[in-house]
């Protein structure tokens, strides 16, 4: 028994030590550098997805498919898929413009920057969100606060404070990101009071193809019981070589 | 008659016989069936007369190629009840067809029944690179506003006709050739009921965040159009503005012209509430006499509203995710009158609606004299 627990005591410490000399040789990596990289697992150059989003609430449930794609910050493409009533509705993102194609009128409409902080469809998800007009790189400032184990994974635990004139409905957000993988696991969206809104938790590791990243995105409302929204993506691809006319308004009435 | 009830039985069923079904992914079907039960009334108290509406729209969309597309959509309607009974004439209101093909009968016309079809959308579209050309019935859609747009010169839309969104097709031939991302150049001609020609061009282009459009043409082989339009956001708030000024082609020297403009605001809050404010001004005078004859009556750019200046405002309002609230208002400042229509629509499932909503108008078409009118709706609507 004895040697057994020194052997333990041993590795534990073994490991404790490691790890704290491996915050020691990583301490001039900055939060930005986490949040980049972070940033850059779930974006790629480019991307392909299929996503199913549900909102869920105590006494019902709703849910919306759509096809995404994105080029960089600046370009992204949402085709809806389900239900029938939206289907082919059509989202356009360039650089800080946005557009809507409404194929039953055939009407284009451009969405002024202050639609943009409203719900996507009437989940707990903001138009911006969906488009990502905001970058959790460019329009934060990042500070570690500390280190965390989350979901076995340990992490940097991020404070992100929003630029002055970001387009961001945010006071703060705390972020969790794995050291080792850079996984956003957690991340917890504060008000302009500094109060809790919403804490969302990402899971299903996979590996989608090129890299393995979190699939799963449950975001709960704190103050809010029984709500919840869910976002999985069926099918991601990473930096297949999308032009940037694909993101033009004559596209957005193509796209299928 | 028989003729023509072919006609639309051929073009109903016709994309089943066509070869290339089995692959079902270039093959979209879609549409939805709602039930709608109105009434009409003056004052609460008074006499209601009622109507009853089956409404149903299939969409039909074969993507043949990469390059051509066509697509066949159909409006049925059975209607019953006293509209139909009461109202001299209804039958031929619902079988107005205004574009070159007879697209459009009434299937069956019983006592108190009325069985109604038309093809609003027949065409044929070939796409090679930048370039898009589309023949057949189509919806072409230049408005840039929310209510009231002088610029969509080919489908001229109704803020009251809810019920049927799509709004007829002009029976056109349509290019439309993209010079960038988001500008582009369409010319489209367009003959109706009357063999009346719309001819039109438009360049649109994007600039300062601001989406333009120039155009210029003939109106219904009568009028020189020019026109103007904008989409932009001033301190988020969207701003749109729609300019167009009417020439009438005979006697051009001594004629005057005819202005309409629209300007537009919008501004959502954090909290998903939304207000809208619009303003029109028409320089068309339009002769009607009273609600009831202006909300059936087949519109243009000239007759989109029945006073000089009009002012609209809106506010809309998620109170969950499936109970959505409006209320919108206009005034009608030379007629001493205004329009009220609230709007509460229900998500019951995914794909079922259920909406109610108001009507109300008020005003003097004769000084001194106030007429009231009142319509109200509850409708069921599926979409598949």
């Amino acid at each position: 028994m004895k040697p057994r627990i020194q052997i333990s005591t041993i590795l534990l410490l073994l490991l404790f030590l490691s790890n704290s000399e491996w915050i020691k040789a990583q301490e001039n990596i900055t939060a930005k550098d986490v949040i980049d990289k972070a940033d850059k697992l779930m974006r790629g150059n480019s991307s392909y997805s299929e996503m199913t989003m549900k909102i869920i609430r105590p006494k019902w449930d709703r849910s919306l498919s759509f096809k995404a794609w994105s080029k960089g910050t600046d370009y992204s493409l949402v085709y809806v898929t389900a239900p029938a009533k939206e289907k082919g509705h059509v989202f356009l993102k360039r650089k800080h413009e946005m557009w809507n194609w409404v194929p039953s009128i055939e009407r284009m409409i451009k969405i002024p920057p202050s639609m943009m902080m409203q719900s996507w469809m009437g989940s707990d998800i903001t138009n911006d969100d969906i488009v990502k007009e905001s970058s959790i790189v460019k329009d934060y400032t990042h500070e570690i606060l500390g280190t965390e184990t989350i979901q076995g994974h340990e992490c940097y635990k991020i404070l992100l404070i929003p630029n002055e004139d970001a387009p961001v409905v945010w006071g703060k957000i705390i972020s969790w990101i794995s050291n080792k993988e850079s996984f956003i696991l957690k991340n917890e969206y504060y008000d302009e009071d500094g109060f809790l809104v919403n804490r969302e938790t990402l899971s299903k590791i996979k590996n989608v193809g090129d890299r393995t990243i979190p699939t799963y995105f449950e975001i709960i409302p704190v103050e809010k019981e029984g709500y919840k929204t869910i976002m999985e993506f069926n099918k991601i691809e990473f930096n297949n070589p999308i032009r940037d006319d694909f993101f033009s308004i004559q596209n957005m009435k193509r796209i299928r | 008659m028989l003729r023509k009830s072919i006609t639309i039985i051929l073009l109903i069923f016709l994309p089943g016989l066509l070869p290339g079904q089995d692959n079902n992914r270039n093959i979209t079907l879609s549409g939805y069936v709602s039930n709608m039960q109105t009434a009409m009334f003056g004052e609460l108290d008074e006499t209601w007369l009622t109507d009853n509406l089956i409404h149903n729209r299939v969409n039909f969309k074969w993507y043949i190629s990469n390059s051509f597309t066509t697509a066949i959509e159909v409006r049925n309607r059975f209607i019953y009840g006293e509209f139909f009974k009461y109202i001299p004439g209804y039958a031929g209101l619902i079988d107005l067809e205004t574009g070159w093909f007879d697209l459009s009968t009434n299937l069956v016309e019983g006592k108190s029944f009325l069985i109604h079809s038309t093809i609003d959308r027949a065409w044929i579209d070939f796409t090679t690179g930048n370039l898009q050309i589309r023949a057949g019935r189509q919806r072409i859609n230049w408005g840039q506003n929310f209510v009231w747009n002088p610029n969509d010169i080919f489908n001229t839309y109704s803020f009251f006709d809810f019920d049927y969104a799509e709004k007829p097709g002009s029976d056109a031939l349509r290019v439309q050739y993209y010079t960038g991302a988001s500008s582009l150049f369409e010319a489209a001609v367009k003959i109706d009921v009357n063999e009346d020609i719309t001819a039109a061009g438009k360049f649109q282009f994007n600039q300062w965040s601001y989406d333009f459009q120039i155009l210029g043409g003939l109106l219904n082989s009568e009028d020189w159009t020019l026109g103007f339009g904008w989409a932009g956001d001033i301190e988020g708030a969207g701003f749109r503005g729609e300019m167009t000024y009417l020439h009438p082609k005979e006697n051009f020297t001594d004629t005057s012209g005819i202005f309409i403009a629209s300007l537009g605001l919008d501004y959502t809050f954090k909290n998903s509430l939304m207000v809208q404010f619009e303003a029109l001004y028409n320089g068309a005078t339009l002769d009607v006499s009273s609600f009831d004859q202006y909300y059936y009556m087949p519109l243009s750019v000239k007759t989109i509203s029945f006073t000089d200046y009009t002012f609209f405002a809106q506010v809309s309002y998620p109170f969950t995710p499936l109970f959505n609230g409006s209320l919108s208002g206009m005034y009608f400042p030379s007629m001493n009158g205004f329009f009220l229509g609230p709007n509460l629509t229900y998500s019951i499932s995914a794909n079922i609606g259920l909406s109610f909503i108001a009507q109300h108008f008020r005003g003097e078409f004769t000084e001194g004299i106030t007429q009231k009118m009142t319509l109200a709706f509850l409708r069921f609507k599926w979409s598949f």
